[in-house]
């Protein structure tokens, strides 16, 4: 499902003092099967955004299509309940969510709630522990005696149960250690490739965001600073400053690299290999002028 | 060098039939520098840190902290007094309806005097540079506010050690550098001794020293430059070298022998420089 | 979420805003009692003037006195009509069928409900225009003789400024929460009561989890921090006394002469 937003606008506490624009005038395209970045520092509407996209906010002004359910400023859209499911969203610590006796339940209270035969909802628990890297044991378990990492993984496990064809991660891994984290991403990562996923990450990380991202979008003060792909975006590394925002080590190194020894070097440079590469290049270069 | 703090022989548990979450650990913290206890989630890191105030108290062994013991009763507000802990969430640690009260929190609790203890919070807001920011709401804040709200609280009651608890671990990373950036100044202007506990190795690059918790145990102790040159141990234990060391790493795979460790990106690109005189 | 209005602070540079928080605590206290002195027209006139005074006085925007009552408006109406209706005394003004209207009846109606409407005016101004930590601090100021019996004062107090702290907090974590299940498909306003109350689980686990967690957290950073209870605890918050409270008392006790003498 293709997304388009447009002209969409958001106040909080419209008509009291505390009335505060949150969002003003995104126009954003998200074609069907892409991987989105979202970037901002906090506060700048990334997550008054993204909680449009399923009708857990209402634009104040502007319209949001998404398939073919459109959501209107002033216009209720009665199949809100039918948006959800398509629309997964894995919220900041999504281990918070989690209230049932046992894991299992927990995972098919999503489906459930879309009229997902019980049958059927165990069995995507079943094979969703695993994916998310736990063992099926757990399922009879209780939640609350799990350590927090495996709490998250339990949570992103009752998202993807409800089988959304676009995932929305808010910051999925926060606070996790550093492999808690790459463990978490490299699964989000896999299911975008092998399900044709429309994925919307919401990040802090520029690592993340140049890594695995079609499009990227910068917001600011809650409107669209910068928008475009990775290459487009790291480019301009004065722009992301001005922002106060960082660029990737990746690229940061490709710059230092340049300056330094005075050459042009491929700008598309996002992973570590790549980042090796460049180096390599050099030296080779070098050695054999 | 004077020793602040010593840790002989530590073990503990929280529960009796549990396994050891510290297994034998010993450690001394010397006046003014800049530790860091790194290890990944589980490793008993944080553990470590609430022995080091008397929070807990070890099962075997003795924490002394300037001499005090915290197996002695008496000892222990003495402790708490010398050691201020930044807790991971700053939601949860801030006690009071406004800055100001928040930062009165710990000087109440002392028995101090009102009048001395609005000179005493003037000057610590002053130093994490929330001065402006009196009267506000917790719940107006950032978290990276917060935490520097929480460091005022604590450097309020002059104390000798700072422990960062995971304090810029929920942080975006502008919070993050907020954070580390006032603990540095403080370390820097006041003399405090400051302990890190992380599971980011780029913030424990920049440390004085480094002290490596696996499974309960130190595993391993000493500059960042030589804890680094490990840089396989590190990633079993779940940790991520920084980027230039991984650089540095992959290239010395395909045959170039770096003389010394590079902790940033300057120094890597000046290595490479020099190699590329060289040949 | 926002909506809802718990002693609801407005802030201001008013004569009433300034005043000492113990002053305002006891002059509502002391409302209290003297509204029912009042028991004619003179006297709830009198006392109708002291609070339109104070409302005036307090430059609030009359909105937020009127949400204040909006609430308790149907209890009003309800206490006036049933007065109207059930008292049988002076002489019949009319008759509804079987309902008949006394005289007396409307008058026993008006005046309970401008008992209750000035009552409910008086302590939402309290509430306006005291923040809720100050009322806090009065309360424990003014209950600080207690401790001598024993009463926990200064464990009251400081579990109020913990709750007041962590209300906001706990309102934006449940509207996670909601968002979180609505996300799953959880709905929680429709359906019938026994429905609604299944639906609120999903909300209220996860809540009490949260809580739990966190009052363990704060436990344990006020412990870091030396805490040991109120014993020779001292307060950075002060409440200071001045000629404006004094007036407010020398006000209050000439309304309740007042009251006393013009009372039938």
């Amino acid at each position: 499902m293709d997304i388009s937003v447009k002209e969409l606008e958001h106040s909080y506490n419209r008509g009291t003092p505390f009335e505060r624009n949150a969002l003003k005038d995104i126009n954003l395209s998200i074609p069907s099967g892409t991987f989105q970045s979202i970037i901002g520092h906090t506060g700048s509407g990334k997550s008054t955004l993204i909680q449009h996209l399923n009708g857990l906010l209402k634009p104040t002004a502007g319209s949001i299509q998404i398939g073919d359910f459109l959501i209107r400023a002033g216009e209720k859209e009665k199949r809100l309940k039918a948006l959800r499911k398509h629309v997964g969203i894995v919220f900041q610590y999504p281990e918070h969510q989690l209230f049932e006796e046992t894991i299992e339940k927990d995972i098919i209270f999503g489906p459930l709630n879309f009229g997902v035969p019980i049958d059927e909802a165990k069995q995507r628990a079943a094979k969703l522990i695993k994916q998310v890297g736990l063992d099926e044991s757990y399922l009879e378990r209780s939640p609350f005696d799990l350590s927090g990492g495996q709490m998250r993984r339990v949570a992103i496990a009752g998202v993807l149960a409800m089988k959304p064809s676009i995932l929305i991660l808010d910051e999925p891994t926060a606070g996790l250690d550093p492999r808690g984290r790459r463990e978490i991403m490299g699964l989000f990562h896999r299911l975008h490739q092998e399900e044709g996923l429309t994925t919307i990450l919401v990040t802090h990380s520029m690592e993340d965001a140049a890594r695995y991202s079609d499009n990227i979008v910068i917001m600011e003060k809650g409107g669209i600073a910068l928008q475009g792909n990775a290459e487009h975006i790291f480019a301009d590394s004065d722009a992301l400053k001005a922002l106060s925002l960082d660029v990737p080590e990746t690229v940061q190194f490709i710059h230092r690299l340049e300056e330094r020894f005075n050459r042009t070097l491929p700008q598309s440079v996002f992973t570590l290999d790549a980042a090796v590469d460049a180096a390599l290049t050099i030296l080779q270069k070098e050695e054999r002028s | 060098m004077e020793e602040l703090i010593s840790v002989q022989n530590v073990s503990f548990r929280y529960q009796e039939e549990h396994p050891y979450v510290l297994k034998d650990v010993g450690l001394s913290v010397q006046k003014g520098e800049w530790l860091a206890i790194v290890g990944h989630n589980g490793s008993g890191k944080s553990t470590l840190a609430r022995l080091l105030n008397g929070l807990l108290l070890p099962e075997k062994g003795d924490v002394l902290v300037e001499g005090f013991n915290s197996r002695d009763e008496e000892s222990i507000w003495e402790i708490r007094r010398r050691v201020g802990i930044v807790f991971q969430n700053p939601d949860n640690q801030f006690v009071g309806t406004s800055v100001q009260d928040d930062v009165a929190f710990g000087l109440e609790n002392s028995g101090m005097p009102r009048e001395k203890m609005l000179e005493r919070i003037s000057e610590s807001v002053k130093k994490v540079r929330m001065e402006d920011f009196l009267d506000q709401e917790p719940h107006r804040l950032s978290g990276g506010q917060k935490q520097r709200v929480a460091i005022a609280g604590i450097i309020a009651l002059r104390p000798s050690i700072v422990i960062l608890d995971e304090a810029t671990s929920m942080l975006d990373p502008a919070g993050r550098k907020e954070v580390l950036q006032t603990m540095r100044e403080l370390k820097k202007e006041e003399g405090m001794t400051v302990i890190s506990i992380t599971h980011d190795l780029e913030e424990a690059a920049r440390a004085d020293r480094i002290i490596v918790m696996n499974a309960g145990e130190v595993i391993d102790e000493g500059l960042p430059v030589d804890v680094f040159k490990k840089g396989d141990m590190l990633e079993k234990i779940g940790l991520d070298l920084p980027f230039p060391l991984q650089v540095q790493r992959a290239l010395r795979e395909k045959g170039y022998d770096f003389e010394k460790l590079t902790l940033s990106q300057e120094e890597l690109v000046n290595e490479l420089w020099t190699f590329q005189l060289k040949s | 979420m926002q909506n809802i209005i718990i002693g609801q602070y407005v802030p201001g540079q008013s004569f009433i805003h300034k005043l000492d928080p113990r002053a305002k605590l006891l002059t509502a206290f002391l409302f209290v009692i003297i509204v029912f002195l009042a028991n004619n027209w003179l006297t709830y006139a009198l006392l109708g003037a002291f609070t339109l005074i104070a409302v005036f006085v307090s430059r609030l925007p009359l909105r937020y006195i009127y949400n204040g009552l909006k609430p308790i408006l149907l209890v009003i109406i309800l206490t006036f009509l049933l007065h109207v209706f059930l008292t049988k005394e002076g002489p019949l003004l009319f008759n509804l069928g079987f309902l008949e209207v006394y005289e007396g009846g409307v008058k026993q109606g008006v005046f309970i409900s401008l008992r209750l409407l000035f009552l409910i005016m008086i302590t939402s101004l309290l509430t306006l225009t005291t923040t809720p930590i100050d009322i806090t601090v009065g309360i424990e100021t003014l209950l600080g003789p207690m401790k001598k019996i024993g009463l926990p004062v200064h464990e009251f107090a400081l579990m109020m400024s913990i709750a007041l702290r962590f209300i906001p907090t706990l309102l934006e974590e449940t509207e996670k929460i909601m968002k979180a299940q609505s996300a799953r498909g959880a709905q929680f306003s429709t359906g019938p009561i026994k429905e609604r109350l299944k639906s609120i689980v999903p909300l209220l686990v996860p809540l009490f989890v949260s809580a739990f967690k966190r009052a363990e957290d704060l436990a344990m950073a006020m412990e870091a921090r030396g805490y040991r209870g109120g014993e020779g605890r001292t307060s950075i918050r002060l409440l200071k006394w001045s000629g404006k409270d004094t007036t407010l008392f020398i006000i209050l006790l000439i309304l309740s002469i007042g009251l006393l003498l013009l009372r039938s």
